[in-house]
């Protein structure tokens, strides 16, 4: 075997960063099998914003600043910031809503399904499956033609910092002005990590992860596409470090029915994980790759994220996310919607040929 | 060829849309009065200042009639039908059937009382009830566990272990 070099052991690091700090944050603080998830803490970020009403759910965690922060200083450093936009915005937008719509219906986004899976939580291999099929469905309409736009045009140098800047303005705001942000004092949002090591973990993984081009999604759509294993490693290297972590710590507890942060609706599971699959092959990246991307300068990503938040949002407001008890009425029409919201792009993107 | 694949794959998917919109059509009627589905559905209903006057004189003198002990069931069956959306009224049903000895009956009602507030199993909250709702789910589950081992279980006693096990993963935290 041919010991990996360069991108591939950066696509490792990245892979060890983020199953080390994803089982290690939910033990310093952050919710049980959550130490790490994209769309739990955006829909903190939203209810920070107070763009929905439930404040256990309200916090700016500093990881996800951290995530985006690294990534754009990295890029900075290393002369990759790139502004540049092509894609079709509002379709991107809608995308990112449905992101988290998808993952609010599983309860938790692509690397969390990884962490879950760490921590012993199998109700997680259905979210898997509907992942990688979603990828997989994804890929199939990219090859047979899909038109989605240029992401490589250049764009105003401004564009692309915009929105790394308001995280990391917002970030230092919060810390400068208690109270302008909500913070939830019950719930979720009253489990933290200590903000040093949140940030610091979240500005290694973001700058690691810009590094290494680190995708949850890429890493199907690598081997379903070119049979390439590099990203997939990564994976493999989270799952492995964040189920020896959970070991270590004494906080693996595997089994199906009474798993923290899950519910036991596997077919829906599966469906808003294959939503999730799907809409992040259509707009270029899963959530936590879309961080990385905005902060490199990607100014399509941004418009993503800005979706994603708005997703936050509207997932607790119209009672979208899902709970312990199971997917919500409205959680599963959310998630048609998504799945006919997807093929309607791949239906009206078709490359004239 | 690829015509014929897209094609097929478009027949795919309109069936799978359809077999996912069926999902949505009542499989059964419930056969408690708690279900997992009723509590995955269950919404927190907000209340005009004069409706929240009356609940709380309402509550009030539930509170006193279950602690004294007297027809208090008629009343809490009021009160469940007119505020459904209360989470006080479920724990205070909760308490009730638990001390008369329902205690799958009693865990559902905290379940209910859960899913509309989970405050009930924050350690710093003032309405905590985790440990009493922790020991009431390991009795009931022990009990029905045993039962299935001995001479299986009713639909109702199968609902029952579904709402212990979603109290049991809102006990284990993790995100909302």
């Amino acid at each position: 075997m041919k010991w990996p070099k360069g991108d591939g052991l950066l696509i490792m690091a990245s892979g060890l960063a983020l199953g080390f700090f994803g089982a290690a944050l939910a033990y310093w603080g952050n919710p049980a099998n959550s130490g790490i998830c994209i769309s739990c803490f955006t829909e903190n970020l939203a209810g920070a914003l107070g763009l929905h009403p439930n404040t256990r759910m309200a916090y700016l965690r500093p990881e996800l600043v951290g995530f985006i922060a690294g990534a754009f200083l990295v890029a900075l450093a290393g002369k990759e910031f790139r502004p540049r936009a092509g894609r079709l915005p509002v379709q991107g937008f809608i995308l990112g809503v449905f992101l988290i719509v998808g993952s609010s219906v599983f309860m938790g986004c692509p690397i969390k399904i990884i962490l879950r899976l760490g921590a012993g939580d199998m109700t997680a291999l259905a979210g898997l499956g509907g992942l990688a099929a979603g990828v997989f469905i994804g890929i199939r309409f990219l090859r047979s033609g899909l038109d989605l736009g240029n992401e490589t045009a250049p764009s105003a140098p401004f564009q692309g910092a915009i929105v790394p800047l308001i995280f990391i303005a917002l970030f230092i705001l919060s810390l400068a002005i208690p109270g302008l942000l909500i913070r939830g004092e019950t719930g979720p949002a009253a489990h933290a990590a200590p903000v040093a090591i949140s940030l610091s973990a979240g500005l290694l993984i973001g700058a690691l992860a810009q590094r290494s081009r680190f995708c949850v999604t890429g890493s199907f759509s690598n081997l379903f596409l070119a049979r390439d294993m590099s990203l997939m490693r990564g994976l493999l290297i989270l799952l492995v470090s964040a189920t020896a972590v959970n070991i270590y710590l004494g906080i693996f507890r595997m089994g199906m029915l009474d798993q923290p942060g899950s519910h036991p609706d596997y077919l829906w599971n599966g469906t808003s994980m294959l939503l999730v699959g799907f809409a992040s092959v259509l707009a270029g990246g899963c959530p936590f790759r879309q961080l990385v991307l905005a902060g490199e300068g990607l100014v399509d990503a941004s418009v993503v994220i800005v979706g994603m938040v708005v997703g936050g949002s509207i997932v607790h407001l119209w009672q979208i996310t899902s709970t312990a008890a199971g997917p919500t009425p409205a959680g599963k029409v959310a998630v048609l919607l998504g799945l006919i919201y997807c093929f309607a792009v791949v239906r009206f993107n078709r490359r004239e040929s | 060829m690829t015509k014929n694949a897209d094609r097929i794959a478009e027949i795919a998917i309109v069936a799978l849309l359809v077999f996912l919109g069926a999902q949505f059509l009542p499989s059964r009627t419930p056969t408690t009065e708690i279900s997992i589905n009723t509590l995955a559905g269950a919404r927190v209903k907000s209340m005009d200042p004069v409706e929240s006057a009356y609940f709380k004189k309402e509550l009030t003198q539930a509170r006193l009639v279950v602690d004294g002990d007297s027809d208090a069931a008629e009343i809490l069956e009021k009160l469940k039908k007119k505020y459904p959306g209360r989470h006080e009224v479920w724990a205070l049903s909760a308490r009730f059937l638990e001390t008369v000895g329902k205690n799958q009956e009693a865990l559902s009602h905290y379940a209910r009382a859960v899913r509309l507030n989970s405050d009930y199993l924050e350690k710093d909250s003032p309405i905590f009830l985790g440990h009493r709702i922790k020991s009431l789910t390991n009795n009931v589950l022990e009990d029905l566990i045993l039962k299935k081992r001995k001479s299986g279980l009713s639909p109702e006693e199968v609902e029952y272990v579904k709402i212990a096990y979603f109290l049991r993963r809102r006990l284990a935290g993790g995100c909302e």
